[in-house]
């Protein structure tokens, strides 16, 4: 039954909290982490020593729907079936948190690394999970926590991976300890890489970066039934080049903590709840003094903070009803700057996010409901009171310029509705649909941007704070069959969106940014249509022989007929995956249609179609007590010079890249 | 415990959010005793005649164009500062070349809260250099009693011009003086601006001039931009125009200014005030 994709586990998981949530005695003592279904709605990826050392942003790409937008070798920006930015909610451990970054240089993923990661669980859609305030579907990083054992032990993790194409290594080192009373997971994580080289051995300038990471997880049990845990998490890159950018980034700084309290006292209706706390903050500053041709030095410091608490419970079994339940409560702060320095003259200054505070307060709620054994209805439903406003005069003064008084701030309650209903025809075969409304609030930049450089179609964004929020009705059908030694699936969607939200140029505005093209308002248009569907397959020949094969395809159009800009062509992946012993080997055909469909107006050009070829072979050895396990892995060895569809800035993927990865446990 | 626990652990977690949502409240400032603390003090001058003392008050340093003017009489045999003293403004210059000119003015009226006579006079000329203003006051007591005294002052040029004059390309006779009123703290965002205009028909004589189409166009030069939503000032009487002109950023501005008759022959098509901020 388990999907088992060599390099990386996919299962699909059926969980409606993150794993944490499962009675205690599970997680901390069997390690049993997910209860296998197929055809769930929520896949989660399981980060292990066989795919620890791919980004996250690769990872992610490689669930079902996902795709990523690349600005250069380095936090790539998620996409789930072609829904990106604020359309998908990504948290942390529970944690929200957003980016400092106006011209989206720092998508949350890319405060965390892989090797701090327990699992990765992706959502498709509105109300994809109770804590779900998009309409485009949750991406949650569930870090690795501590956990405990009657017998103490601890244990340590090294890692390396070197890459030859950009010149470049990761290393990780993992210490846990446990015992009966306590837990603490500690990792400390670096890389650093040179610029890639695409296909054919050009140099693709400004793709280096450098980073570090710390996480350290605490577990205290307060008593048999009760769980504190304390999260804290810093990252920092350095010096990374964004190719498709006019500019880098000098530091992007991330610091995280959470404490959260777990309680599966169990009574007559409530099966376990829990709460958090938790406070993040970002500081982003771009760089443009390594480029040549900077026709003015500029300064772009942004800042995030976010805090924010909530509560979860789950019911008992109560007759053919489950219920559960989240009350959340967030804020975050944001602010960017930009300063020009001309030569001989004063400098120039203006907020680009002009001080602006986000309050959120929502509730969910989903009933799980087994009608017989064959049908099953889940229904789900949240609402969130969003208010924005910009604390500042100064701030304000901003949005003056466009003739907008915000002294008022924006109230804006966001809605969103699930139905999911599935049917067991026969042991082979399952059949889904799910039907969903959900509204999206504006995020900071649609409502206060105050030109913000899109390098994308090179016009200036500006911010509109009577914008409308984005209204989805989205209405899905699947099926899958399990044989022996063969499954398949099938998921197919379509969303309306209503008032989905888009630049429009104002040619009344003149460009801020020198060489840009113009002014673009952020507004609504009437309606645009998203549909495609996502298929997989499994056939395990043998014992160690196993074929896997995924397709998914999104179509994307405005009302007025033209094709939404940035969506992925069809794409699908082929996998021969082989393990005997202590050895395993897997190679991979991955391809990508021409992607013919595009809107010029946006920036969007033609990509042609690619096929890549991947490779690895590995050997875990037991060397005493000691395990190391040793791989060999090479990407697109037939060294082809290819664009992704959503690469940006007409910038070339990597080329071939072989890497040495070790991994020894302690 | 369990309840206990149940109720309290939300409890802090709203206490927590509700004290982190908490607005910064304004700090409102220490008070100010002396209501004219934030002017300039520009002269301390003897009225011996009528035994009064006279302060002289601006914002800020004179300059060449539009500057406020405020005036305090105290009665030095009461030692009580007077209510709506009668002053009047009759500025002369002396320049090197021993001409003689004054320059437009709007006569001051008493302004209550600040106890002062409250009048502008826009200096067309430093007097560094090119000679010696004297800021000249018309006083009179209830009695009828007036006495004139003489007042030197320094105008000072500003790195920024705050006036400029031309001739009107439609009637080569007509000497227009336009001077920057508003914004005088320039923000980011919209701002008032206001300009007076003035013609010089004599040395002596420089009434306003109204009736006249002002268009303006802010750039940034060196971003080669402008902004949007600016409003091009419209007669307000008295020779003052009110527009709004709006900053997208700080640094260097250049508002282009172009000057129409009242039946819209051009008299001036390339003026332009410097604002950087």
């Amino acid at each position: 039954m388990k999907l088992k994709l060599i390099g990386l586990a996919i299962g699909l998981a059926n969980l409606t909290f993150s794993q944490s949530l499962l009675p205690a005695d599970s997680i901390y003592m069997s390690g049993l982490l997910t209860q296998i279904e197929l055809l769930s709605l929520i896949d989660t990826l399981e980060v292990s020593e066989n795919n620890v050392f791919i980004p996250i942003e690769r990872l992610i790409q490689r669930t079902e729907g996902a795709n990523i937008i690349s600005r250069g070798n380095f936090a790539q920006d998620p996409m789930l079936r072609s829904y990106k930015n604020s359309q998908i909610n990504v948290t942390l451990n529970g944690m929200r948190m957003f980016g400092a970054c106006t011209d989206r240089m720092d998508p949350i993923t890319s405060y965390a690394e892989t090797s701090n990661l327990e699992s990765i669980s992706v959502s498709h859609s509105g109300n994809a999970d109770l804590s779900s305030n998009a309409i485009g579907g949750s991406l949650s990083m569930n870090l690795k926590e501590a956990s405990f054992s009657g017998n103490p032990k601890t244990s340590g993790l090294v890692g390396t991976s070197i890459a030859i194409n950009t010149n470049g290594y990761n290393l990780f080192g993992q210490l846990n300890h446990q015992n009966k009373k306590w837990g603490l997971f500690l990792q400390v994580s670096t890389k650093e890489h040179g610029n890639y080289y695409a296909g054919g051995g050009k140099e693709v300038l400004y793709s280096q970066y450098r980073k570090i990471n710390t996480t350290a997880n605490f577990a205290y049990q307060l008593s048999k039934k009760e769980v504190l845990k304390v999260n804290f998490l810093y990252d920092k890159a350095l010096d990374v080049g964004y190719p498709a950018l006019p500019m880098d980034v000098g530091i992007a700084e991330a610091t995280v903590i959470g404490a959260n309290y777990q309680n599966f006292h169990s009574g007559k209706y409530i099966n376990h709840w829990e709460a958090m706390v938790y406070y993040n903050t970002i500081y982003h500053e771009m760089d443009d003094t390594k480029r040549p041709d900077v026709p003015m030095h500029m300064d772009m410091p942004g800042w995030s903070k976010t805090f924010g608490t909530w509560l979860k419970s789950e019911t008992q079994q109560l007759g053919n009803h489950k219920l559960s339940g989240m009350l959340e409560y967030f804020q975050n702060f944001r602010r960017a700057e930009m300063t020009m320095y001309p030569e001989n003259e004063i400098e120039m200054f203006m907020l680009t996010w002009p001080d602006v505070m986000r309050n959120s307060g929502g509730l969910g709620l989903k009933d799980t409901w087994e009608i017989n054994s064959r049908w099953n209805l889940n229904s789900s439903a949240r609402i969130d009171l969003f208010y924005s406003y910009i604390t500042t005069d100064f701030g304000q003064k901003h949005l003056e310029v466009f003739g907008y008084d915000v002294e008022d701030g924006i109230f804006e309650p966001i809605f969103s509705w699930k139905e999911n209903l599935s049917y067991q025809l026969n042991e082979n075969l399952k059949i889904f649909t799910n039907l969903a409304y959900a509204e999206r609030s504006p995020d900071v930049s649609e409502q206060y941007g105050f030109f913000l450089f899109n390098a994308h179609d090179g016009y200036d964004y500006i911010g509109n704070p009577e914008i409308l929020k984005e209204k989805a009705w989205q209405a899905e059908l699947g099926f899958s069959q399990s044989f022996q030694k063969i499954d398949w699936s099938l998921k197919g969607y379509f969303h309306h969106v209503n008032n989905y939200i888009i630049g429009r140029t104002d040619s009344a505005i003149d460009a801020m940014t020198i060489g840009a093209n113009g002014v673009r308002v952020y507004t609504n248009l009437p309606y645009a249509i998203l549909s495609g569907f996502e298929s997989s397959l499994n056939y395990s020949i043998n014992k160690s022989l196993t074929i896997a094969a995924t397709a998914q395809y999104t179509y994307g159009t405005e009302s007025n007929g033209e094709p939404l800009p940035l969506i992925s062509p069809l794409q699908s992946r082929l996998q021969l995956s082989w393990k005997k012993k202590s050895w395993y080997a897997d190679t991979e055909v991955q391809w990508a249609n021409a992607q013919n469909r595009v809107n010029n107006n946006f920036g969007d050009l033609p990509t042609s179609a690619y096929t890549l070829l991947n490779s690895k072979i590995g050997k875990d050895w037991q060397l005493g007590k000691l395990n190391l396990k040793t791989e060999l892995q090479g990407t697109n060895l037939l060294d082809h010079y290819y664009r992704n569809h959503l690469s940006l800035g007409q910038i070339p993927q990597m080329g071939r890249n072989i890497t040495i990865n070790a991994i020894l446990k302690l | 415990m369990k309840y206990f626990k149940i109720i309290f652990i939300p409890l802090l977690a709203i206490a927590l959010f509700a004290t982190s949502c908490k607005k910064e409240e304004i700090n409102p400032g220490t008070p100010v005793d002396d209501p004219l603390s934030e002017y300039v003090l520009i002269s301390e001058t003897p009225a011996t005649t009528l035994d009064y003392t006279i302060k002289i008050y601006a914002q800020e340093a004179l300059f060449v164009g539009y500057n406020y003017i405020l005036v305090q009489v105290k009665d030095n045999a009461t030692g009580e500062i007077l209510d709506n003293p009668d002053v009047m403004f009759m500025p002369v210059m002396e320049m090197n070349s021993g001409m003689m000119h004054a320059c437009p003015l709007e006569q001051p009226t008493y302004n209550t809260s600040l106890q002062v006579m409250e009048g502008t006079i826009t200096f067309v000329m430093p007097s560094m250099g090119q000679g010696k203003w004297n800021l000249g006051l018309k006083l009179k007591n209830t009695a009828g009693t007036e006495e004139d005294i003489n007042i030197d002052v320094d105008v000072m040029q500003k790195a920024e011009p705050q006036l400029f004059s031309f001739v009107s390309t439609h009637d080569p006779n007509q000497n227009v003086f336009v001077a920057l009123v508003n914004p005088r703290m320039p923000q980011i965002g919209i701002n008032d601006f206001e300009v007076v205009a003035y013609e010089r028909q004599s040395m002596m004589s420089w009434p306003a001039l109204e009736m006249l189409n002002i268009e303006i166009d802010p750039e940034m030069p060196t971003m080669g931009h402008g902004s949007p939503n600016n409003v091009n000032p419209i007669d307000m009487g008295e020779g003052h125009y009110l527009g709004k002109v709006n900053f997208t950023m700080s640094g260097y501005w250049k508002v282009n200014m172009k000057f129409e008759t009242a039946t819209n022959e051009m008299m001036k098509d390339d003026a332009f005030f410097d604002i950087t901020f």
